[in-house]
Formats: structure tokens, sequence, C-alpha cells
């Protein structure tokens, strides 16, 4: 009965979704790629993916998007039901009136910029002049309406994906699949592309899912993070709570938010502090964490690297217990050299789950 | 040093040339001389271009080219419409046993092509193998121009089955994915992006199979002859071994065929690099995951279909034959035997000689292509200067242009010449050369390729770090391009061991190659033995190179960290 009710109020959550997931489990063989994933993306809201390589990201996309099938679980795109191998449902993708923006472009070599873009409009069965038109607009979009004629290998890498993130918005999908677009480009033009994109879902009102590997370009786009680690989310929060309350030492790790100790280590390196009764491994977050002369602290770190960053210097410390921690310096600090740190003991995340060696 | 070296490089260069010019170069000048100067055998500049109007104006020149372009018209339509479905299926949905079926279509290449026709031929005959098991006689079919056509597709639809289930492949998954996102159901995705894609990569295999099929000779020689069917390779034929001989025509012949089959691969060249959008390559493709579903019974039985057709069919006629005590006896128990196996131990019709006298010389041919074939990638890719090199590089593929029978003209006219103080003519030497010019191309064109691969840069690492320029080819480069030269070796060792019909015109006076044996044993009825020995022959050709190939590989593996490009 409780049973029950549960299942129709997930069901009522996922018709209300521009995107989701439920129980979702995919396997080559063997191999299982993705292990009970489950997702859910309200209409409007951007949601980031990240993950380390190999973790199932792009795989998840695919899924999505139809291109692959998956072994068990439900697809939910825009509120319908359109894979379910239990009752053998499987939509084909260009029946799910998504977008999609792939790492290596994809743009097709054949065909000119303005045909890319014009043809998801053309398979809709718009007529020449209006999906000219359309297409013309998608391109002033992303600032290419000079391009149209041309072919998309005449283009730099950045315009390319420009191409395809308008070929992406051109069909009027309301929701937008992006493949870590900026991957294949270099930092700077990665930059103002993140605000760009950034721009346009907004602008647009658009769903995006968005697979990165870069941490930072997750936390500019997105209202919220779905971590996932060897086909499992581990956790899925919106950026300030993901930094503030890592689920487990892992994803701390991961997000590269400070020195995760065990509780045996962390007794040993902060001699004066209770450790709770569960615990088995703490974050030391580094930006709660300030430099102060040794005679003020217990916690001390040993400077093995000093590199200066422009604005600030970033220092490498080994910790006592052997870990290493990063954080920043406003001067330089010669390795080699012992300083004391101090945390506000409020600062420390405690985990009950250990930390794996 | 750097103008030792460069003074290296040149004697290097200037003796692959000159070897080149010997070895390609003087038998083609000697065929365009043959057809401008009747008389030039005899060593005479007399009466230039007296025979040509009268061979051009002749009956046999304008029948014999029509039927040539026909014929590759033909087959390269029917292997296109046999491999393109299959490679479609092969590339785009999951196929139980991909890899199988792909080695099944790799054996058509194991059989030479007139090995495979004799097999045809005993199954499709009045009486022949068929009509015995199903009372059914195709005899008409076979000895007709569908006929030659349909053996001819069995036997070169792989080419093009290869080249588009690759190209299909890549770019499924990297191109025609998208469109299906896009909106494009599974036949416009089809229509629109994969086959138009695709559509470089399968026009050139569409112009390697006419070029195969125009220079084929064992197939039309076989069945043509039985309804008067002549191409142009069967007419250069004849009209160097049937009295009376007439060289200018079949110069003039030759020139046609040479002509025609430049003109095939100059497009092949034009439309691969002209409209090559790069698609194979590149990231790794990931395997389809689409489900052939209902599909795959059908899918299945067409696949099973063609690999029994094209390769298990006649397989099993050469086999039965080889098994058969007399060929009167038909299919039955009790004419099976080992007698024909027995028989060429015993070497009394020569069958053992002449395996002998090709794995021999085979072997040789091998050798000598495979040394032809370093020195020309040396030069043409390490040499300083780009002078020579076009012209090495096109001397080195001039062969392609030219079938077996066009070489063995153009040795004859050679060697031949009065004038010469020494010839090989009539030696086993001329067979080595006749091969080694024949299969040229392979060599160079996988040992080109392995140098290209060997990043310049692993070269100057040696240097930086004390080698020599000697010892940094010795212990750098000739490691790296080993496994692709062997390889090319092995493969000029299989084809030249079965080669027919320059055997057939130049083998010395009472010596036997493997393909000069099984032909005439055919054609004086004692086909048992002859059949007997090609089956032998199709085993030790095609498992001797395939294990040490998978040899080398094991080792390439085990040894591959260590030298991974
Ligand atoms: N066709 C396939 N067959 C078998 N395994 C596959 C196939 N495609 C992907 N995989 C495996 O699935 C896992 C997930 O791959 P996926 O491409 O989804 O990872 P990802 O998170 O996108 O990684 P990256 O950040 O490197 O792009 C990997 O371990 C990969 O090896
Ligand atoms: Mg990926």
């Amino acid at each position: 009965m409780l049973a029950n009710l549960k299942e129709t109020n997930l069901r009522a959550a996922h018709e209300d979704a521009a995107l989701a997931v439920r129980s979702l489990r995919l396997s080559y063989g063997p191999a299982e790629i993705l292990r009970g994933i489950d997702l859910s993306l309200a209409p409007g809201k951007a949601l980031a993916l990240l993950g380390p390589s190999g973790s199932g990201k792009t795989t998840l996309l695919r899924v999505l998007a139809g291109l692959e099938a998956p072994s068990a679980g439900e697809v939910f795109v825009h509120g319908g039901c359109v894979a379910a191998p239990a009752r053998g449902l499987f939509l084909p993708p260009e029946r799910r009136k998504l977008g999609m923006v792939f790492q290596d472009y994809a743009l097709w070599p054949h065909m000119s910029v303005a045909q890319n873009v014009g043809f998801p409009l053309e398979m809709q069965g718009i007529g020449r002049a209006e999906r000219l038109s359309r297409a013309q607009a998608a391109l002033a979009r992303v600032g290419l309406e000079a391009m149209g004629d041309r072919r998309p290998s005449a283009l730099s890498g950045g315009q390319q994906q420009r191409v395809g993130i308008a070929r992406a918005i051109a069909s009027g999908a309301r929701t937008v699949l992006f493949d870590e677009p900026l991957s294949n480009l270099d930092r700077e033009l990665r930059e103002s592309m993140v605000d760009e994109i950034a721009g346009l879902v907004a602008d647009l009102g658009l769903t995006a899912l968005y697979v990165t590997h870069d941490h930072s370009e997750a936390f500019s786009l997105a209202d919220e993070v779905a971590i996932l680690r060897e086909g499992q989310i581990v956790q899925a929060a919106p950026p300030e709570i993901l930094v503030d309350r890592p689920a487990n030492p892992w994803v701390a790790e991961f997000l590269r938010l400070g020195a995760v100790l065990s509780a045996d280590a962390a007794r040993a390196v902060l001699r004066d502090l209770a450790v709770p009764q569960m615990a088995k491994a703490v974050l030391l977050p580094r930006r709660d964490i300030r430099i102060c002369g040794t005679s003020e602290t217990s916690l001390r770190a040993r400077v093995l690297r000093c590199l200066f960053r422009g604005d600030d210097y970033q220092l490498a410390l080994a910790l006592p217990d052997g870990s290493e921690i990063q954080i920043s310096a406003a001067s330089r600090i010669a390795p080699g050299q012992e300083i004391g740190l101090h945390i506000a003991p409020e600062a420390l995340r405690w985990f009950d789950i250990p930390k794996r060696p | 040093m750097a103008e030792r070296r460069a003074a290296v490089s040149g004697v290097t260069t200037a003796l692959t040339t000159a070897a080149l010019i010997v070895v390609v170069a003087l038998p083609f000048v000697f065929i365009v001389l043959q057809a401008i100067f009747p008389d030039i055998g005899a060593g005479s500049f007399s009466r230039p271009f007296e025979h040509l109007g009268a061979v051009l104006k002749s009956e046999d020149f304008a029948t014999q080219s029509a039927n040539s372009l026909i014929l590759g018209a033909g087959v390269v339509l029917t292997s296109a419409l046999i491999a393109t479905p299959l490679a479609a299926i092969r590339a785009l949905y999951r196929l139980p046993g991909a890899l199988i079926w792909d080695l099944l279509f790799l054996v058509p290449f194991m059989i030479p092509p007139y090995i495979a026709t004799l097999g045809w031929v005993l199954s499709l005959q009045p009486a022949g193998y068929l009509q015995q098991l199903t009372g059914i006689n195709l005899a008409g079919f076979l000895f007709s121009l569908p006929g030659i056509v349909f053996v001819m597709a069995m036997h070169t639809f792989p080419v093009i089955y290869f080249a588009a289930s690759r190209s299909f492949a890549a770019i499924g998954a990297r191109y025609s994915d998208v469109s299906r996102v896009f909106g494009a159901g599974p036949g416009r995705a089809f229509w629109r992006i994969t086959l138009p894609l695709a559509t470089p990569a399968v026009a050139a295999s569409l112009l390697l199979v006419f070029a195969m099929t125009i220079e084929e000779y064992g197939t039309p020689a076989v069945l043509g002859a039985r309804f008067d069917f002549d191409v142009l390779v069967t007419g250069i034929d004849t009209s160097l071994s049937d009295w009376p001989i007439d060289l200018p025509k079949a110069a003039l012949l030759s020139l046609a065929l040479i002509a025609l089959s430049l003109a095939a691969f100059g497009f092949q060249r034009r439309i691969a690099t002209a409209r090559d959008f790069d698609v194979v390559g590149g990231k790794s493709t990931r395997a389809p995951q689409r489900n052939l579903g209902i599909w795959r019974g059908p899918a299945l039985t067409l696949f099973a279909l063609v690999a029994f057709v094209s390769t298990g069919f006649p397989l099993l006629a050469i086999l039965a034959t080889a098994l058969s005590r007399t060929i009167s006896g038909g299919l039955k128990p009790s004419n099976m035997g080992f007698e024909n196996f027995r028989a060429i131990m015993t070497d009394s019709s020569g069958a053992l000689s002449a395996m002998g006298t090709s794995f021999g010389l085979g072997l040789v041919a091998a050798i000598v292509a495979g040394f032809f074939g370093i020195a020309i990638a040396y030069v043409t890719t390490r040499g300083g200067s780009g002078r020579g090199r076009s012209l090495i590089d096109a001397l080195a593929m001039l062969p392609n242009a030219a079938p077996g029978v066009v070489v063995a003209l153009g040795l004859i006219l050679l060697w031949n010449q009065p004038a010469l103080p020494v010839t090989p003519y009539n030696t086993l030497g001329i067979l080595v050369l006749a091969y080694v010019c024949i299969l040229l191309p392979q060599p160079v064109r996988y040992t080109v390729a392995a140098f290209q691969q060997v990043n310049p840069s692993l070269e100057a690492a040696a240097r930086v770090h004390g080698a020599s320029a000697t010892r940094t080819a010795w212990r750098v480069l000739v490691p790296l391009v080993a496994p692709s030269v062997l390889a090319a070796m092995l493969l000029v060792f299989t084809v030249a061991a079965r080669e027919l019909v320059a055997s057939l015109l130049v083998a010395p006076v009472g010596t036997d190659t493997i393909g000069t044996y099984v032909w005439r044993q055919f054609d004086q009825g004692s086909i048992g033995e002859g059949m007997a020995v090609a089956f032998l022959t199709i085993i030790a050709t095609t498992l001797v190179p395939l294990g040490i190939l998978s040899a080398l590989r094991k080792v390439e593996r085990s040894g591959s960290s260590a030298t991974n490009l």
C-alpha cells in the first residue's frame, strides 16, 4: 500500500520533469557501465554531470538521447516514458525532441554550416525559406551569421562548436544535452564560452544537462551538480551545498576540497580535538585553513612546493600523517619550511564512511 | 657529415632508380616500341605505325575493348549489389559472429580466381556436382556473360564489403547517430548522412574492383572460351600464343588495357583525395548497439548464403574432385580416396616439382620485392633530394595498371632482343622478374606506409642520444618497419606462388609452376591431381602466412609497451 503510494508520487514527479531516469542500468556484456541511476531535472533548470573519466557520463547522455538502450530502468523525457526495457518500450532518438552538443562537434562534413544548422528543421518538414531564416537566426545567436555558406572544416574549433550549439537550439528543442562541449578548446576560449552558454541557456529558458570534467565549469553553469562514480550517482546537490557538505570522503577528494584524513590520522594530527563517536574520516576544507605561526597551533605542515599564480601563491603542504593539501597564500614560503595551520573546529566535516586507503 | 649522408642517399636513389628502370620501365617501353615499330623484335625501327591502323580498325580490338568494359561494369555493379547491404548490416547493427563473417569474407582472396573458377566449372557443368546432387543444370548460366560476371563478383565483392563496412561504421558512430538525435529516422540518416559520406571510400573500392576485373585472366579464359567471349586480356594471350603470333597487336591491346586501368586508378586517386572527409580513423568508434530484432534471422541467412556460395561451394567442389578416384565416377563414397594425393607424392606427373618450383620462386620473389620495397620507401620518405622521388614513386606504382599478361609481353619483348649479350629468358630468373614486377606495388605501399608512421623524431632522438645514422636505421627504423615489410613479403610469396598467366607465357620450356600445372591438368582432362595440388596450395599459402602473421602479432603485442608508436 505504502509502496504503491510512493510509486505514484515518484511517477508524478517524473511526469513534471523535463528529464528523468529511474533505476537505470546498462551493461555491455559482463561490464555494468551504469549501475542504478536515479535523476530528475525540472524544466528550465541546468544540471551538471561531473565525474572521472570512464564513470559513464557519456553513456548516460547517450541513453537519454536514445543512442543507447538501457538494460533496465526507465527513462522519461518531457514527462513521457521513452525507454523501459521491462515493458519493451524504446522510443528512437529522432522522436525524443532533444538537442545535443557533442565533444567532437560532430558537424556533418558534406553539408555547409547553414545546412548543418537547418537539418533538424528539415527533419521536421519545415519549408526551405523558413528553415533558412531560422537557421540564420540560430547562427546569429552564436555570432556566426556570416559563416552560413562555409564548410564546417573551414572554421576554427571554437566556431565549430558554436555551430554545434546553434544546431542544438535551432530545432526549438526545449532540452539540450551537452557532452563536454568545451573540452577540446583552450582555456581562455573555454572560459568565455561557458559565459555564452550560460547566457544562452538562461535567455532561452532551456533545460540543460551538461557533462564536464571541469569543476568550475560545472559550478558556474549549473543549478545542481550530480557526481557520477563508476556508474552510480554519489551525490546530487546545488553547487554550494556540494562544496559545503560533500556526502563522503571520495566526493571531497574528487572536488579537491581539502585534505581528507582517516579518524586515526585526525586524532594524531589534531591533538586537542574531540573526535566524534562514529567518525571514520574528516575533511579539512582548504578554504577554511589559515596559515599561522607554529606556536599558535598544534597543526603543523611542511611546505613541499610554492607556485606563483599571478594573484597569489599556491602552496602544496605535507601534513604530519603524510597526506598532501593545497592552499593559497599571500606571500612566498620556501619549500622545506614548517608552518602552522589554523582551522576552526566547526569547519571540519566529519564522515562516518571510512576514507579509502 | 651532411655531405656524406647526401652522397649515400644519392647513391641509393640512383641504384634504386636504375633497378626500377630495368625491372619495370623497360618492359613497358618495349611494349610501346612494339606497338609503333612492328619489327622491333629483330632490333629494327623500320615501318613505323604500319600496323596501327589495321589493328585499331580490326573487329577484335573493338569487341575486346567493349567486352572488357562491359565485364568490368557488370562485376562492379554485381559486387556492389551484394556487398553494400552486407556492409550496412555489419557496420550498423549488432550482428552475431561479426568477426567470423569478416574472416569468412577474406577467404575469397585466398583462393586464386582461376582455381575458384575451375571449382565453379566442376560444379555447374553438365553432369557436374550440382546436377548430381540436385538435378539442376546451370551450365547455360555459367558459360554466359552473366555467369562470368557472377563468378568474378563472388571473388571481388569482399573488396567493397570491407571498404564500405569500415566507412559505414565510422560514419554511423560519429555522424549518423547525431542526425538521429536531430530528428532523422534510420532511413533518412542512411541516405542523407551515411551514404554521401561513405561515397568516396565506396567509389574507390568500386574502381579497384573494375581494375581487378579487367586485369583478370583465368576466369574469362576458362568460361569465355566456351562461348567465344574474348576480353583484352584473353585477346593478348591469343595473339601471343596462337598461330599466327601477332606481337604488334598484342602490344596495342596491352596499351588499351593499361590505359583503361590507369584511368580507373587515376580516377580512384582523385576521388579518394578530393572528397576525403577523413571520416575513418580519429576517435575510437563504439561498437554498434542497435539490435536487428526480427531481422536477425534473415540477416544471418543472407551472410551464411553469401559466405557459402562465394567460398564454401567452390572449395568443396575442388576438394571433392581432389578426393575422387575418377571424375566420371561421380560423388559416391566408393569413388572417394586419397589416390590423387598419393600420386602427387610420387611426382609421376610433375606435381611435386611444380610445387617446389613455385614455392622456391615465391620465396626468392618475396625477398627481392621486400628489399626493393625498403629501398624505395627509404628513398621516397627519407631521401634528401626531391628530384627523382616522384619518378621512383610513379615507376613503383606503374605495375598496378599492368596485369600479368602485359608484364609477360613486356618481358618477352625486352629480353628477346637480339642485341643482348646475356638474358634471363628461358631461365627461372625471368619468372622472378615477372613476379617482382607484377607484385612490386604491394611491398612498396606497405613499406612506405610503415616508414611514414615512424615519426622522424624517433630517429632524431636516437641520433641525439649518440647513435650513428647507420645504427639508428638498424636499431630504430628496421625493428619498427619489420612487421609491415614481412607482411608484404608474405603477400608477395602467396600471390607469386600461384600466379598463372605470366607463368604460362614466360616459364622456361619444360618447367611447371603450380599455376601452369593445374591449368594443364585441367586442359588435358586429368583434373583430379590438378585439384589436389590446388587444394594443397590454398591450404599452404593461406595457413602458413596466417600462422607467421599471428605469431608476429603475439611478439609485437608482448613488445608493444616498449615500441609503442
Ligand atoms: N561500446 C562499448 N563497449 C564496451 N564498453 C564501453 C563501450 N562504450 C563505453 N564503454 C565503457 O563504458 C565506461 C563509461 O564510458 P563513458 O564514455 O560513458 O565514460 P565518460 O564518463 O564519458 O568518460 P570521459 O570523461 O573519458 O568521456 C568506460 O569504462 C568505457 O570503457
Ligand atoms: Mg565522455
